[in-house]
């Protein structure tokens, strides 16, 4: 937007030097020059200016005089003329367009009947301080119905075809004609074409134009036209080369008559910035501008093809980078990087990816830089689903102005890409493990690697040396393959995330003492068996019996664990803290603060020396308890009272019995050790449900001793000796209607 | 519990109504709730609505008020007697209860306690926990004599029957045991010739049971009337 500004401002202090020079009445209705004031009087001004068919022959500074000095224009342009009078007349064109292209000059046009029913003009559009022609409109009318299109020759001049294309003289043929309007207009000693003079025109080129046709070596019927100042060559249906060849030998024959624009093809091709589609309804085929059902949004694909422009000459740009080691991948990575974060500030909430711009990417890959930007153009419009082309023009403008396509501050400009690239990984990387750490931090840790637009292995090199980096603080050998497995990395983010917030500058040693061999507990805990640590997630409010449960195991864990840095202390009681923490699934914090808790009180310090005995002694109680854990959760299917009873006879029967219940798998159940005599376990568990049915020795199955259904003969539980599992055994059953079985082996 | 059948000369009396001692049994039945029915031989007939035949005796299972109690059971048996002549079979039921008292389980395992045998096959676990509230015993009521409803018989039938003389006949059968929930529905015995059909919670009337289930092989109703209530 600063760009367009400066060039608005620069225009209509232009335009201002000029009224005072002419002293026209029409001049002296443009003032300051300052956009934010206006109003309809200037645009009306700006408007009668951009009408006036001879404004920028009698102000522009640089144009050359019309060799015949005429004062009217061809009919067919007027008519051009007429149509934006009235397309103005029902929304304002004018300003967008002399703020983008310039002023028209009218009486400066090219126009040609191209066939009774078909006419075309070709308008140069010329800002005041310009000294060539940058846009060209482009008014074709056939049957009545009048398009319109610009030409950029900014994007025409950007769009890189190789020569063999078959479009290839189609652009050089658009191409061409702004050389010839600058001969034309303001270098040329002579006129070469007598613009306005539509005989003059036909007689010019058509004396001067010969048409060969010719079959190449990939058997494409090319025609190739050859004049005066220019010649083209395009792709056409081998009919035509049979027609004038006769066989496909390559000789050449020469037309009776040609066109000078063949816009059969050109509406083929750019069909999303060319020509509108025409009302096919009919009914249109006057030339009254008013009555017009053409799609009126030329303007807006002038600022695309101006868009297309900018990006396109800042993809090239890209090229220039020297000693660049990045490949085509990276460089167009970084691209996309940094126009994805510059477009952001203009087009909330778009976010591109390669894979939107995989077009762009190809396009790029070939170095057909135009077709990238278009490409990318396109993908914008595509993902932010907007129809704010000013934003995106000014984003392109933008770009080209203030960033540098090469990587700033980096020793070379091609490794420069590289970091720029490792450092979106790294952020990337950082946001999607959820990592504890800068940017900065990471690229410090893991280095350059050979690649960083590769997100999947750019994931894996750094996953591997955030493992190296805690491995050499850790004790994390044995835990390698777990941690580094799919499973595995969140855990080991979670340890990495764990470590850095307890070994910053603010940590003391006993929090580093302390967080290290939790660490390494957690490790192993999380590594050891498969089985994972305790989360409490499923456990539901304070009502849960299992939370009841939970507290009294965690609290007779912990009073083992501290017992020999506290000897004879009591423990406080458990806050709030460390379930919320372990219902979160933070364990490694969870122990953390309980721990932490219990020194704290007792005042004393976590001991270096202990870090090893008690980052063995939590893992073997952790694992403990969570195996004791997994036991209650599926308990808990069966019911919260069956949770409640089995719990009130464990703990009359076990001191520790975290140490002593736990699941095992889904074959064996839950191994019950130390619980004494089975059949004693089984009344007192039976006499805590009076309201049971009791099961008639008909009722029981195969090895059962006794039984009894609850819950309305949902939940049936009972005694057993034997059977295969449990040969010589006794084996509590629990079992839900549904045929789920839990089950609970007496050791 | 078998029928008392008394001849003399002049009277045949069959009567099988149950004696104070059985009713005394039943009345435990009261304010229990029927946890399981346990069948000898059972065919289950899925109709619109479920019917269960039984040859053969059914068992009760009822959960015991008693903590103490595990299982109440009662087992009731169906004797049809046959009563020659004009007289279509007549119903009678025998119940034996029994009463397991819950002991531990090691006790238990080395002194089984008495329960009902292996030879209930077939176990329909009840579908409602209602509680028995009251039950009703049905039965044939006739006092008749012979010659009075069958004035062309001959003396040669009578001896062959046993009858010698023209004698007067008082039966009291039980054709039916209504269980009532205290929710108004039934569960229904009807007594059968070596078994039983058992319709459980049934709503509505019982009349209209017992008048379509009436055995008349030669034309003579039986009179069914309310033999015995336990409340």
């Amino acid at each position: 937007m600063k760009k367009l500004l400066a060039y608005g401002g620069l225009f209509l202090l232009v335009v201002f030097f000029n009224a005072c020079q002419k002293e026209t009445p029409i001049l002296e209705t443009t003032n300051s020059g300052d956009k934010g004031l206006s109003t309809t009087t200037q645009q009306s001004g700006q408007a009668i200016l951009f009408f006036d068919p001879n404004f920028l022959s009698n102000n522009h500074p640089h144009l050359k005089a019309a060799v015949d000095n005429r004062t009217d224009i061809d009919p067919f342009v007027a008519e051009v003329r007429d149509y934006l009078i009235a397309q103005n007349a029902q929304e304002n064109i004018v300003d967008d367009i002399i703020e983008l292209a310039g002023y028209p000059a009218w009486d400066r046009s090219i126009a040609d009947l191209l066939s009774s029913n078909e006419s075309i003009a070709l308008v140069p559009y010329i800002k005041m301080e310009d000294e060539s022609v940058q846009t060209i409109l482009v008014a074709y009318r056939r049957d009545g119905l009048m398009n319109v299109k610009f030409w950029n020759r900014s994007f025409l001049s950007n769009f890189n075809i190789p020569a063999d294309n078959v479009m290839h003289g189609v652009w050089s043929n658009c191409l061409s004609y702004f050389d010839a309007l600058d001969e034309e207009l303001f270098t040329g000693s002579s006129s070469n074409i007598n613009t306005d003079d539509q005989s003059t025109v036909n007689n010019s080129v058509s004396s001067r134009n010969s048409i060969h046709y010719f079959i190449n070596d990939n058997g494409i019927c090319i025609k190739r036209v050859e004049l005066s100042t220019y010649s083209y060559e395009i792709g056409v249906p081998m009919q035509e080369c049979n027609d004038h060849i006769g066989n496909p030998g390559g000789s050449t024959s020469t037309p009776s008559s040609g066109r000078k624009f063949d816009f059969s093809v050109f509406g083929n091709w750019w069909q999303h910035t060319f020509f509108p589609t025409p009302n096919s309804g009919g009914g249109t085929s006057n030339n009254n501008p008013n009555n017009s059902t053409v799609n009126w949004n030329f303007v807006n694909d002038l600022r695309l093809d101006l868009a297309q422009s900018e990006l396109a000459a800042y993809v090239q740009r890209l090229l220039n980078c020297q000693n660049t080691e990045a490949s085509t991948q990276e460089r167009f990575q970084y691209l996309v990087s940094a126009l994805s974060s510059h477009l952001q500030g203009n087009i909330p909430g778009l976010e591109l990816n390669l894979g939107d711009l995989s077009s762009a990417l190809e396009s790029f890959s070939n170095e057909q830089y135009m077709s990238a930007g278009a490409a990318v153009v396109e993908a914008v419009l595509a993902a932010s689903n907007t129809t704010d082309y000013d934003a995106i023009l000014n984003s392109m403008v933008d770009l080209f102005s203030t960033f540098s396509p090469c990587p700033s501050g980096s020793s070379s400009e091609g490794d420069g890409i590289l970091e720029v690239l490792c450092q979106d990984a790294a952020i990337a990387f950082i946001s999607s493990h959820g990592l504890n750490m800068s940017p900065a931090d990471l690229q410090a840790l893991i280095g350059t690697p050979s690649s960083c637009s590769n997100q999947a292995a750019f994931d894996e090199f750094a996953l591997q040396k955030l493992f190296n980096d805690l491995n050499t603080k850790l004790d994390l050998d044995d835990n390698m393959a777990c941690l580094m497995s799919a499973q595995g990395t969140d855990q080991l983010v979670n340890i990495a995330n764990f470590y850095n917030a307890h070994h910053g500058d603010q940590a003391d040693d006993c929090e580093e003492n302390l967080s290290t061999a939790i660490c390494n507990a957690f490790a192993d805990t999380y590594c050891e068996e498969g089985i994972t640590t305790l989360n409490l997630g499923e456990v539901g409010n304070s009502a849960d019996p299992i939370w009841t449960i939970m507290k009294e195991q965690l609290w007779e864990m912990l009073k083992e664990l501290t017992a020999d840095f506290i000897p004879g202390g009591t423990l406080v009681l458990l806050g709030p803290e460390l379930f919320n923490n372990l219902q979160s699934g933070d364990w490694m914090n969870a122990m953390y603060n309980a721990v932490d808790i219990v020194l704290n009180e007792a005042d004393v310090c976590f001991p270096i020396a202990k870090v090893a005995s008690f980052g063995a002694g939590l893992f073997v109680t952790a694992k403990q308890l969570a195996e004791f854990y997994e036991a209650f959760k599926k308990i808990k299917l069966f019911g919260d009272q069956v949770v409640s009873k089995l719990y009130h006879v464990l703990s009359t029967k076990l001191d520790d019995i975290y140490k002593n219940f736990k699941w095992v798998n889904n074959r064996v159940g839950v191994e019950l050790k130390n619980a004494g005599d089975p059949l004693e376990f089984w009344d007192e568990l039976e006499a805590l449900f009076p309201d049971a049915d009791v099961l008639s020795p008909s009722e029981l199955a195969p090895y059962e001793l006794a039984g009894i259904k609850i819950n309305g003969g949902q939940v049936r539980i009972s005694i057993k000796f034997g059977g295969n599992n449990n040969p010589d055994g006794y084996t509590l059953e629990f079992k839900y209607h549904t045929g789920y079985t839990f089950k609970v082996r007496f050791k | 519990m078998q029928a008392k059948i008394k001849r003399t000369s002049t009277d045949f009396i069959f009567d099988s109504r149950l004696e104070k001692p059985a009713l005394t049994l039943l009345q435990g039945c009261i304010g229990s709730s029927i946890r399981s029915i346990h069948l000898e031989r059972a065919q289950l007939a899925v109709l619109p609505t479920l019917k269960i035949s039984c040859m053969g005796r059914c068992c009760f299972r009822f959960k015991s008020k008693d903590p103490k109690v595990v299982a109440l059971n009662f087992i009731f048996q169906s004797h049809f007697q046959e009563i020659k002549g004009p007289i279509v079979d007549q119903g009678a039921l025998a119940i034996q209860k029994i009463v397991t008292e819950k002991r531990p389980l090691r006790e238990a395992l080395l002194n089984p306690p008495q329960d009902i045998d292996s030879s209930f096959a077939t176990l329909i676990q009840y579908p409602s926990q209602d509680p028995i509230v009251r039950i009703r015993l049905y039965g044939n009521q006739e006092r008749l004599n012979l010659k009075d409803i069958e004035p062309n018989i001959n003396q040669e039938d009578l001896i062959k029957w046993g009858f010698s003389d023209y004698p007067n006949m008082e039966i009291d059968s039980i054709e039916f045991v209504s269980f009532e929930h205290e929710n108004g529905s039934q569960t229904i015995l009807s007594l059968d010739n070596g078994g039983f059909w058992i319709q459980l919670l049934r709503e509505g009337s019982i009349d209209e049971l017992m008048a379509n289930s009436y055995i008349k092989p030669n034309g003579y109703d039986k009179s069914i009337i309310l033999q015995h209530e336990i409340v």
